[in-house]
C-alpha cells in the first residue's frame, strides 16, 4: 500500500515561499498564488524535510524526533497530500509523488481507521488591493450581492439595481 | 462624469508617512473635508505634495469628489460625498503607509491591550466594536487597524466620521498598545458564542489574511502581523448577538489581561 510512496523523495518549493516559524508552526506565504498557509506541527516538521533526499518511510523516524512524538506513517502521507495539494512541493507528477488527499481519506475510510481529523494546513488568500495607482472603491460602477451594496460607504446609500436572476449588480448612486 | 472642477482651498497634510492633500471648491467644505484627515495626520509643507483627495459642489448642488484628477463619486448629498471622499483617504494612507501594516477590521482597547475584531465584509464587525465599546472597552480602530513594526496598534480613524466621534478624544492621547486577543468572527442569526481556541499561527494567518497590501510588501507584512500575534489570544467562531459576544470577550479579556 506505501510501496510507491515510500520510494519517492518529496521535495519543498523554495522559490517564491516566504517562510516564518512561529513556534511549533510555520507561516509560508506563497508569491505566487499570494496564499497564506499554517503549517500545524506536524505538517511544518514534515515539510521541513521535504529536502529531496528523504524519503518518505525514512520521515516518519526524522519527524517524530523532530516532534517528540511517535508519528504515524499515515500522518505523513496526508502531510505530504496536503502539502501537495497547496503547491508548496516541487512535483511535476501526481501520480510519482504521492498520492492526493481525496485519494488518502477514501483509503483511510476503506481500510476502516480513523478519519483525519482536523486539516494539517489552514490557507488563506491575500487581499487584492482596493486601490492601486488612482483606482477607486467607491461605488465604480458594479458591486454586489443582494444587500452587499459597497461597504465602503457607511451610510449605504448606494443602491444595488440588479437584474432578476443576475448574480451581480451595478451599484448606483442618487443624485436627486 | 464631468470636467475636473479647480479647487479653491487646499491643506497638505501627512498622515502614518503618507503624504496627500484634501481640497475643496470653499473654505467651508475645506473645513469639513479636513476633518476626514486621519488620526496622527499633521500639516505638512514643502515637496512631494502627494494624491489629491477633492470635495467641490457647483451650481447644481451637485457634490463630486475626486481622487486626483478622477471623479469618483457625484451626488446631492453632502454627508454621503463626505463619507465617500473619507473612505478614499482612508484606503489611500492604508494602502500606501511606509511603516505600517494595516489590517481590515476592527479594534477595541481593554486595559491597554487591543482587542483585534476580524471578519468578512458585511461579517458584523463593526457591530462587535460598537458592543465592545457599550460593555467597557474604548473605541480604537474602525474598519482599518494600525500595526507598527514592532507590532503594536496606533489609532486609526477619522474625527469626521460620525461613528468616531463619541470616544475619539480620550484615546487619542494613549500611545500603541499591544494587541492583547485577535478574534476572527461573523454574525450567524441564532448562533451563540462558543469560539474555538487557536493558535498564535492561525493568529498570523488571520491577520495576514486582512493585510491590506500584503501582495504588494509581504515579507515586510509577515514580519509585522508576526510581531503582533506574538503572545495575543486568538478566538475564531460565528456569533449571534453582538451584544453577548461582546460581554463574554471582555469577561475572558479581564481574565487575560493583567492590569
Amino acid at each position: 500500500m506505501h510501496g510507491r510512496q515510500n520510494n519517492s523523495l518529496p521535495q519543498a518549493r523554495r522559490n517564491g515561499l516566504l517562510v516564518e516559524h512561529v513556534g511549533s508552526e510555520a507561516i509560508v506565504y506563497d508569491v505566487e498564488s499570494s496564499k497564506a498557509h499554517c503549517l500545524k506541527p506536524v505538517a511544518a516538521a514534515v515539510f521541513a524535510r521535504c529536502d529531496g533526499e528523504t524519503s518518505v518511510a525514512g520521515m516518519s523516524e526524522l519527524v517524530a524526533a523532530d516532534l517528540g512524538e511517535a508519528v504515524d506513517a499515515e500522518v505523513i502521507e496526508d502531510a505530504l497530500a496536503q502539502l501537495r495539494e497547496v503547491g508548496l512541493l516541487v512535483t511535476s507528477d501526481a501520480a510519482v509523488d504521492g498520492v492526493s488527499r481525496r485519494q488518502m481519506l477514501r483509503r483511510t475510510a476503506v481500510a476502516g481507521g480513523a478519519a483525519m481529523a482536523a486539516p494539517l494546513i489552514a490557507s488563506a488568500l491575500t487581499p487584492t488591493a482596493a486601490l492601486a495607482n488612482g483606482g477607486t472603491s467607491v461605488c465604480s460602477g458594479s458591486c454586489c450581492y443582494d444587500t452587499d451594496c459597497h461597504p465602503a460607504i457607511e451610510s449605504r446609500k448606494c443602491a444595488c439595481q440588479k437584474q432578476a436572476g443576475e448574480k451581480e449588480g451595478i451599484c448606483v448612486v442618487a443624485t436627486s | 462624469m464631468g470636467t475636473t472642477p479647480g479647487f479653491t482651498d487646499e491643506l497638505a497634510v501627512e498622515a502614518h508617512g503618507v503624504r496627500l492633500v484634501l481640497a475643496a471648491s470653499d473654505p467651508g467644505l475645506l473645513a469639513k473635508v479636513s476633518e476626514l484627515a486621519p488620526t496622527g495626520a499633521a500639516p505638512t509643507s514643502g515637496g512631494g505634495r502627494g494624491q489629491r483627495f477633492g470635495l467641490s459642489t457647483d451650481d447644481e448642488d451637485v457634490y463630486r469628489v475626486l481622487q486626483g484628477e478622477t471623479v469618483a463619486l457625484a451626488c446631492r448629498d453632502l454627508d454621503l460625498a463626505l463619507a465617500a471622499l473619507g473612505t478614499l483617504v482612508e484606503e489611500h494612507v492604508a494602502f500606501h503607509a511606509p511603516e505600517r501594516v494595516f489590517v481590515n477590521g476592527g479594534a477595541a482597547q481593554f486595559r491597554r491591550r487591543a482587542i483585534l475584531v476580524l471578519g468578512p465584509p458585511l461579517g458584523g464587525t463593526t457591530t462587535l466594536v460598537g458592543e465592545l465599546v457599550r460593555a467597557g472597552a474604548s473605541e480604537w480602530c474602525d474598519r482599518y487597524a494600525a500595526l507598527d513594526r514592532q507590532g503594536l496598534v496606533h489609532p486609526y480613524g477619522a474625527r469626521g466620521r460620525k461613528a468616531d466621534r463619541r470616544l475619539w478624544d480620550a484615546d487619542d492621547r494613549v500611545g500603541p498598545l499591544p494587541v492583547g486577543m485577535i478574534v476572527t468572527t461573523h454574525y450567524k442569526p441564532g448562533t451563540g458564542w462558543n469560539p474555538r481556541p487557536c493558535t498564535e499561527g492561525d493568529g498570523v494567518l488571520a491577520l495576514l489574511a486582512h493585510a491590506v497590501a500584503a501582495r504588494e510588501r509581504p515579507e515586510y507584512a509577515l514580519q509585522v502581523v508576526r510581531a503582533a500575534a506574538a503572545g495575543a489570544t486568538v478566538l475564531e467562531g460565528e456569533r449571534g448577538e453582538a451584544g453577548r459576544a461582546a460581554e463574554a470577550l471582555l469577561e475572558t479579556a479581564g481574565e487575560l489581561f493583567s492590569v
